[in-house]
């Protein structure tokens, strides 16, 4: 389908033009902080001395020594929260398309819902709830409500795109339940089962708004770590910081392009 | 094997699928269940191959009730209407699916020779490493009946196979399948929509409407002896003539026998019993004769085989009649005909939902 344009070269030469001016505007945030984390003029860290530092290597070492422990403890959130986030959604996904029982649509509805809900409420509902236990496990616990409605999302779309005979079929053929969930649903959701994972990854790693206000000294995830020390930071040392909590983020974005933007596109949308 | 189901029902819901269905499908035989959509037919395939639990009724498979057995251990293979083949899986993996796992897996050196000889029954060798996506809808349909009938099941069901091809190949797979299942002996449960299907398969045809069965019996019988007018039109073209609503007049036939002779004896009697019943004269069955009922001709086409020719009766009445080809007259002329054969349907055989006459017109003119 195409408008009709009276020029249809004039139309593309426009279309380039304009995808690559929204292209540059979203990109150029980026393309600045990248640009701040190598660049090499002096800079200042927090280190009460004052003593300049100087050179990019310098510089990455010291953000590392900053905030490293911070980019590991979210490192150690996405690896609970991925596979935890699979193993509620999938099957939950599973069981309301193709299990359906009274009342199950508005279940699966509620099951999403909570990607509607703002990070603050969740946070304070959180701690009101749980507020004793282990901080990690109400930071995991935060993430978890806003990925598992993605894997239900995703999983249950993927569901939709196959014939609910196959079970029949298998079944007919004498696989077990065992069996059938082996050698036909895993294999059939494969893809979108790593789509999923891939979009908890990113939701969990860039996660904020929870992280924030359950964050505790011992217990910070990166973004949140990263906001509390930004504005007393100097800007390479805040760009670079950046540049290593967005590096891992990259190979995953890329990965669920080529795997399932469609999926993506469709799983996103609470 | 032989399977018995005796009175089962099934409901979805409120909506009731099947009511008290009673039949018998002989070990080796080809029973075909037909009748429109909505009938019923799917569910009483899903009942069979366990995938859904009766409401009430049993299933026996050679005497053994099939209640707590659930379909992976049922020796039953399926072929579904939408094929249901695993996407992610080749051809030979598609076929082999049933030989590895279950009560039926086969050592692993047993498994190729299988597979080869099934993929050679159903011409399927070259395909064997595609996958499904890259089937068209007739190698579909023969690898869903390769993966049915790969673990030797003892009685196969088969779920309306060629409702999703076209006119063409489902007439030339129709006749593969029923040379197949002939050739296999296997007990088939045959489940179609289209009564042409119904009468070239079927040892024993069995009619189902409204989630109940009409008729069974052989296919001829079931042709000529229809129990009600529903069974008439769906099984061919028919022309139904209302019998007189009194005995005494019902016994006047609207069309004489053949040399200007009565209709058969017990024909007339069956008549008369059978007031305000029906007439069923198979178009077929009209033939010109010199001693017969006039009737004026209002439409004749040939259609190669035959002269399809629309009369009207003296009484008004209409009546359509396969004449052999050339030998229609043309529109205008008067035509004398007899009836080679017929068949009284009683009133009281009217099924409760009878569809009316007016429209099995529409209904038998495509067939």
């Amino acid at each position: 389908m195409s408008l009709p344009f009276r020029s249809p070269r004039l139309a593309r030469r426009l279309g380039i033009a304009w995808t690559a001016l929204v292209a540059a505007m979203l990109a150029a945030p980026i393309a600045i902080t990248v640009a701040g984390a190598f660049s090499r003029s002096e800079w200042y860290g927090l280190r009460s001395e004052g003593a300049p530092v100087q050179g990019t290597a310098a510089l990455f070492a010291y953000v590392l020594g900053l905030w490293g422990h911070h980019l590991l403890r979210s490192a150690q959130i996405v690896a609970v929260v991925a596979p935890l986030a699979l193993l509620l959604g999938a099957p939950a996904a599973y069981a309301f398309r193709r299990l359906p029982f009274p009342g199950s649509r508005w279940l699966e509805a509620a099951a999403v819902a909570p990607l509607a809900i703002p990070g603050i409420v969740l946070a304070v509902a959180l701690i009101e709830t749980a507020g004793g236990a282990p901080r990690f496990a109400l930071l995991a616990a935060g993430h978890l409500v806003y990925t598992v409605p993605l894997v239900v999302r995703t999983v249950g779309n993927a569901l939709e795109s196959h014939d609910p005979r196959l079970e029949d079929a298998a079944r007919t053929l004498g696989a077990g339940w065992f069996g059938i969930v082996r050698r036909l649903v895993v294999p059939l959701l494969a893809p979108a089962l790593v789509v999923s994972a891939l979009l908890v990854f990113a939701v969990s790693w860039g996660e904020f708004n929870v992280s924030f206000l359950l964050a505790t000294p011992r217990v910070q995830t990166f973004p949140a770590a990263l906001y509390l020390t930004y504005t007393t930071n100097s800007f390479p040392v805040a760009a670079a910081a950046t540049l290593v909590f967005l590096l891992p983020v990259i190979p995953v974005v890329a990965a669920i392009q080529a795997l399932g933007g469609e999926e993506l596109q469709r799983g996103a949308q609470p | 094997m032989r399977v018995d189901l005796q009175e089962v029902a099934f409901a979805y819901g409120r909506q009731e699928a099947l009511a008290a269905v009673s039949l018998a499908l002989t070990d080796g035989g080809i029973t075909v269940v037909v009748g429109p959509s909505g009938s019923g037919k799917s569910t009483l395939v899903a009942l069979v191959a366990g995938l859904l639990a009766p409401a009430a009724g049993r299933i026996v498979f050679a005497g053994r009730d099939m209640a707590a057995v659930p379909p992976e251990k049922r020796d039953v293979g399926v072929v579904f209407q939408s094929y249901a083949l695993f996407p992610h899986l080749s051809v030979e993996d598609n076929v082999a699916f049933g030989l590895t796992t279950g009560r039926r897996r086969l050592p692993r050196r047993d498994l190729a020779p299988r597979v080869r000889e099934l993929a050679a029954l159903l011409g399927l060798t070259p395909l064997l490493a595609r996958r499904p996506g890259e089937l068209s809808g007739g190698e579909r349909q023969r690898v869903a009946l390769a993966r049915a009938l790969a673990p030797r099941p003892a009685l196969l069901l088969l779920d309306e196979p060629l409702s999703a091809l076209d006119a063409s190949l489902r007439r030339q797979l129709r006749t593969e399948i029923a040379a197949l299942l002939r050739r296999l002996g296997t007990t088939v449960l045959y489940v179609t929509h289209d009564q042409e299907e119904a009468m070239m398969l079927a040892d024993h045809l069995v009619i189902l409407q409204g989630g109940r069965v009409v008729q069974a019996g052989p296919p001829l019988e079931l042709y000529r002896r229809p129990a009600n007018a529903f069974v008439a039109g769906f099984l061919g073209e028919a022309n139904l003539l209302p019998l007189a609503p009194s005995p005494a007049e019902s016994g006047q036939l609207p069309l004489p026998g053949p040399g200007g002779s009565a209709l058969p004896p017990a024909d007339a009697e069956a008549a008369a019993a059978a007031a305000g019943g029906w007439l069923l004269i198979r178009p077929e069955d009209v033939v010109a004769d010199e001693r017969g009922a006039p009737a004026a001709v209002l439409e004749a086409r040939c259609l190669g085989a035959f002269d399809r020719v629309v009369l009207r009766l003296a009484g008004g009445r209409e009546i359509h009649a396969h004449l052999p080809a050339g030998t229609g007259p043309p529109p205008g002329a008067t035509l004398r005909i007899a009836a080679r054969r017929s068949h009284v349907i009683a009133a009281a055989a009217r099924p409760r939902a009878i569809t009316p006459l007016s429209d099995f017109s529409e209904l038998t003119s495509d067939a």
